[in-house]
């Protein structure tokens, strides 16, 4: 029996970022500026966070915002699965390191984040997720493939739950829509989610 | 030697976008990797780039590098040595 519904939902556009509908930050228009206020609101000691890269805090940010209050036990680590789409993977990333390349001034803390799955591994790595992940990219959110994969996670691979995020950043647009799915909340309704997605 | 062991601290911090933390809160003999500040391995990377951009020193020994990047004090120490030679 199909256990897929959506418990917890998190938005960022922009710099305005959304937990559950409630808007908790507007933005200034600066990207850095704006997902350091973002994370500020969720009250997290988690320094790390500022040393990553602009899409992994994007993760980081929505994660941190579907998980909070969770219990920090073997449930979460050991029974949560991720699913990361995005256009862009790690596009921001990859062209710091193409202009540091051009300039001579390489920087590992730089080239170290491009691959899109780097982000991933973050998220995993902040809340000690040992579950399954999939990191894909491709040209919008799809749907039906969303709601397969995250149905899979849960009754294929006996997950309690399963993170289904989508983040992009590129060309100073930025945007994410994360959705902790599992047992117990509002049914998965495709009209919701395409439109959480615009 | 004193003065090029607080403007390590501040590069480290500036370098490595260590925020919340200060110059004041990192001890001379504090170890750089594991239960003193928790710097990782593209950490060790940023500071390899660190001193070859800012002191003109390179490391090119896994080795040596352990030894040179156990705190402030023996990182001060391998560039005022081989910044005089």
């Amino acid at each position: 029996m199909e256990r897929l519904s959506i418990l917890r939902t998190a938005r960022y556009r922009n710099g305005r970022f959304e937990v559950d509908g409630a808007v908790r930050a507007t933005g200034t228009g600066d990207v850095d500026t704006d997902l350091t206020a973002a994370w500020a609101t969720l009250g997290t000691n988690y320094d790390r966070f500022h040393r990553t890269d602009r899409l992994a805090r994007l993760v980081l940010l929505c994660a941190e915002a579907l998980l909070a209050g969770l219990p920090d036990d073997d449930d979460l680590h050991e029974r949560t699965g991720t699913v990361l789409t995005g256009r862009h993977g790690s596009m921001d990333s990859d062209l710091r390191h193409y202009e540091a390349l051009r300039q001579g001034q390489v920087s590992p803390a730089v080239f170290v984040y491009t691959l899109p799955n780097i982000a991933l591994g973050e998220l995993t790595i902040r809340h000690r997720l040992f579950g399954p992940g999939l990191c894909l990219l491709d040209e919008g959110p799809d749907t039906g493939r969303l709601r397969d994969l995250c149905a899979w996670m849960l009754d294929g691979e006996g997950m309690h739950r399963a993170i289904c995020g989508r983040a992009d950043i590129f060309a100073g647009e930025v945007s994410a829509t994360f959705m902790l799915t599992g047992d117990g909340g509002r049914p998965w309704n495709n009209d919701e989610v395409d439109t959480l997605h615009r | 030697m004193n003065e090029l062991r607080q403007e390590l601290k501040k590069e480290i911090i500036q370098h490595l976008n260590l925020q919340g933390t200060t110059p004041e809160s990192i001890a001379d003999d504090m170890p750089l990797f594991g239960e003193g500040l928790g710097l990782d391995s593209i950490d060790v990377l940023e500071l390899i780039v660190l001193l070859d951009r800012k002191y003109g020193v390179r490391i090119s020994d896994p080795q040596q590098g352990r030894e040179v990047f156990r705190n402030v004090t023996t990182m001060a120490d391998f560039i005022t040595a081989n910044t005089s030679k």
